[in-house]
């Protein structure tokens, strides 16, 4: 099976100091790898590297036992394809002009497709479920089915690793998801090699076998989404004064400054978004085990009629809620604020 | 995909796909038009060639002299200069189109026209010093190689240029560039033709507005030479240039070597726009709407289907062109550039105005 191997790779432009180097990584045939960082930090720069589209400032990329850049330019188009950040923009051209391209590395010179082209071309139309699609144009196409199709082209150039650069920045969710999803079948069903870059951390930590990071101080660190989450290796690479990485929830949360503490306990799921409008409205919610006496305590539980809250002030007395707004603004109350000093 | 159709535009152009139409059976049909243009501007003329004249004059022109001499020496030289030419300005239309990755390029709004214009200008001047008021020596000159040498020096020159200019600035800017230099070679030619004689400047004055009349036999070889280079290069380019209407980067990701595909490509598109520029003058707007009409016809950019269809219908646009201005008018003022501008002009503000292409200018 193939693997796709950096050895010491340094990434960058000309003569100006490398965007990252050292790079040591591998991959797997039938891996979903996702390349995460910051904006700037050289994503685009180590996929491009790693395509053969751009010349490694030091260090080799290796796929199977053939360096990259010892390929020729039609074995490398054979190997390797990419779906690019930028809009394919081709208005004129018809979906099947557009995937028919990706035959282009093996067609004789005048770039008659073969019946067995023909057959590759269909089946990269239905994986990437882009069928329906074949006979309009790429001008009429909204943004998902537009990527679709570029994923569909990359495909039936039938690579071993298919690099992909921040492919879904502009879908929405329900697309990024579809299209994620469907890269990490195709990883695992094909035995492709598939490299993604991400902004989309939370996404990519559910969907992707392997993280590659990159903090941006040079290095790339590799490793499992869990392993990675676990060692605090995400919250190193993503931390920011008004964003951290938590590991209870596994996402990444705004930092608030807190006015006040309660305790809270109670059912799920109701407990977790309790403590989520408690945090919005800069109040901690601390578990049940943490006894501060001195603390308001929050319980919800489950009734007929819905949720209903308890609030127990540090003085005795108990005032029901039967909403959630209510809760919080029960608590956010002044009255609330002066049984707990701010810390 | 529930999720995709929802934010998919209304398929508007179902009719248009629906009828997608064979590329083989449009450039048959667009070659058949041509043949039956070319023995209609045969035959009709200031002089009517009856069609037993016509057989006549083409199988035995001993016997036929009258009509021999005009069909043969006049008519038949003009007619294949005109195909040729509306040929290789119709694919080098779509060769530029898709270099420069813009719907509104084409030799003449690029300035290649121009430059070669201006090219071939230069020699004539020169010509004119060597040989002073010598009219015969002019004219050997003016129907020699060094003209589309001249010619192809200009054309490489400007075509350059604008090759590297390219990288630069918007495409808008691009087609402003090409006019300023169209502008700028006619203003040039004025200032040397003001310190050259007057036998030049009628030379250039007919010249100016593209005629096919002033080819003859002599000329043919080497206009022919050229555009079949041209035509070759264009044929064995395409499957990479194809590669390059998905944009450079992807192309680089084909296995495309896109610095040589940009030179060779240029150098067909002098091929192809020099010799036509030097011995029939600078024809306006073939090479621009030709590939927007075969492209529409099709319903594809793909360039093997574009470029026979682009090239059979230049041909068919120029040899339409001559036949009106040699109809047999009671003056003689119909000049060929005049026809092309009135069908030509309107119909790219159409292009500017409604193509989703055009779109892509700014």
């Amino acid at each position: 099976m193939t693997t796709l191997a950096c050895n010491d790779l340094a990434i960058g432009y000309g003569s100006d100091t490398p965007l990252a180097t050292g790079i040591t990584l591998t991959a797997s045939a039938g891996e979903f790898v996702c390349l995460l960082g910051r904006n700037g930090v050289g994503k685009s720069t180590l996929l491009r590297t790693i395509a053969g589209l751009h010349p490694a400032a030091s260090g080799t990329v290796h796929l199977g036992t053939r360096a990259v850049d010892s390929l020729s330019p039609t074995q490398r188009a054979r190997e390797i394809a990419v779906v690019l950040t930028e809009r394919l923009d081709a208005p004129a051209m018809t979906v099947a002009d557009v995937v028919e391209s990706g035959r282009l590395p093996y067609t004789p010179w005048l770039g008659t497709l073969s019946g067995a082209d023909q057959e590759i071309v269909r089946d990269a139309l239905v994986m990437a479920q882009a069928s329906d699609l074949r006979h309009r144009l790429m001008s009429e196409l909204s943004d998902g089915q537009r990527q679709r199709v570029t994923v569909a082209r990359a495909l039936a150039q039938t690579p071993a690793l298919l690099v992909l650069d921040e492919i879904t920045a502009f879908l929405d969710l329900p697309s990024r998801v579809a299209i994620m999803s469907e890269l990490r079948t195709l990883a695992r069903t094909r035995g492709k090699i598939v490299l993604l870059s991400s902004h989309d951390l939370e996404l990519s930590m559910q969907l992707a076998d392997r993280l590659w990071l990159m903090p941006g101080d040079g290095s790339v660190t590799d490793g499992t989404p869990e392993t990675l989450a676990l060692d605090g290796e995400l919250g190193r690479s993503f931390d920011h004064p008004m964003l951290r990485f938590s590991r209870d929830v596994g996402a990444f949360q705004l930092q608030t400054a807190f006015e006040a503490e309660v305790v809270l306990s109670g059912e799920e799921p109701a407990r977790f978004w309790s403590a989520q409008a408690l945090v919005r409205h800069g109040v901690r919610a601390l578990s049940d085990e943490s006894h501060h006496q001195s603390l308001t305590r929050v319980t919800v539980r489950h009734v007929s009629a819905g949720w209903q809250w308890s609030v127990a002030h540090v003085d005795g007395t108990t005032v029901e809620l039967g909403t959630l707004e209510e809760m919080t603004a029960h608590v956010r109350s002044g009255r609330s604020r002066l049984d707990v000093p701010a810390r | 995909m529930t999720v995709a159709r929802v934010h998919a535009p209304p398929p508007r152009r179902d009719e248009a796909r629906g009828r997608r139409v064979s590329p083989v059976r449009t450039t048959a049909l667009l070659l058949t038009a041509v043949a039956a243009m070319t023995l209609l501007t045969l035959s009709y003329g200031q002089v009517l060639i009856r069609p037993t004249d016509l057989v006549g004059a083409l199988l035995s022109p001993a016997a036929n002299a009258d009509a021999a001499r005009i069909v043969i020496d006049l008519r038949l030289p003009r007619v294949i200069a005109a195909v040729v030419a509306g040929s290789a300005m119709g694919l080098a239309g779509v060769l530029l189109q898709a270099l420069f990755r813009n719907p509104l390029a084409d030799a003449w709004s690029l300035g290649l026209t121009a430059g070669g214009q201006f090219g071939a200008a230069l020699v004539v001047v020169a010509g004119g010093v060597a040989f002073a008021a010598d009219v015969v020596g002019l004219l050997r000159i003016f129907a020699g190689v060094s003209l589309v040498i001249g010619a192809a020096t200009g054309t490489l020159a400007v075509a350059l240029f604008m090759a590297a200019a390219a990288k630069r600035v918007t495409n808008a800017t691009l087609l402003v560039m090409g006019l300023m230099l169209g502008f700028l070679s006619q203003g040039m030619m004025s200032v040397v033709l003001h310190f050259t004689n007057r036998n030049q400047s009628r030379i250039f004055a007919s010249w100016n507005d593209a005629t096919f009349s002033a080819v003859s036999w002599d000329d043919l070889p080497v206009l022919l030479t050229a555009v079949v280079a041209g035509c070759l290069i264009a044929l064995v380019r395409m499957k990479a240039l194809s590669a390059l209407l998905l944009g450079e980067t992807y192309a680089a990701s084909l296995g495309v070597d896109v610095p040589r595909l940009r030179r060779w490509v240029l150098g067909g598109a002098v091929l192809l726009v020099a010799p036509v520029t030097a011995y029939c003058g600078p024809l306006l707007f073939v090479g621009l709407l030709v590939p927007h009409f075969a492209r529409q016809v099709l319903g594809t950019a793909r360039l093997g289907a574009v470029m026979p269809v682009a090239a059979a219908g230049g041909a068919l646009l120029t040899i339409v062109g001559d036949f009106i201005v040699h109809l047999p008018w009671q003056q003689h003022f119909l000049h060929l550039n005049a026809i092309l501008a009135v069908v030509g002009a309107p119909a790219v503000i159409t292009l500017l105005v409604r193509s989703r292409g055009a779109r892509r200018l700014t």
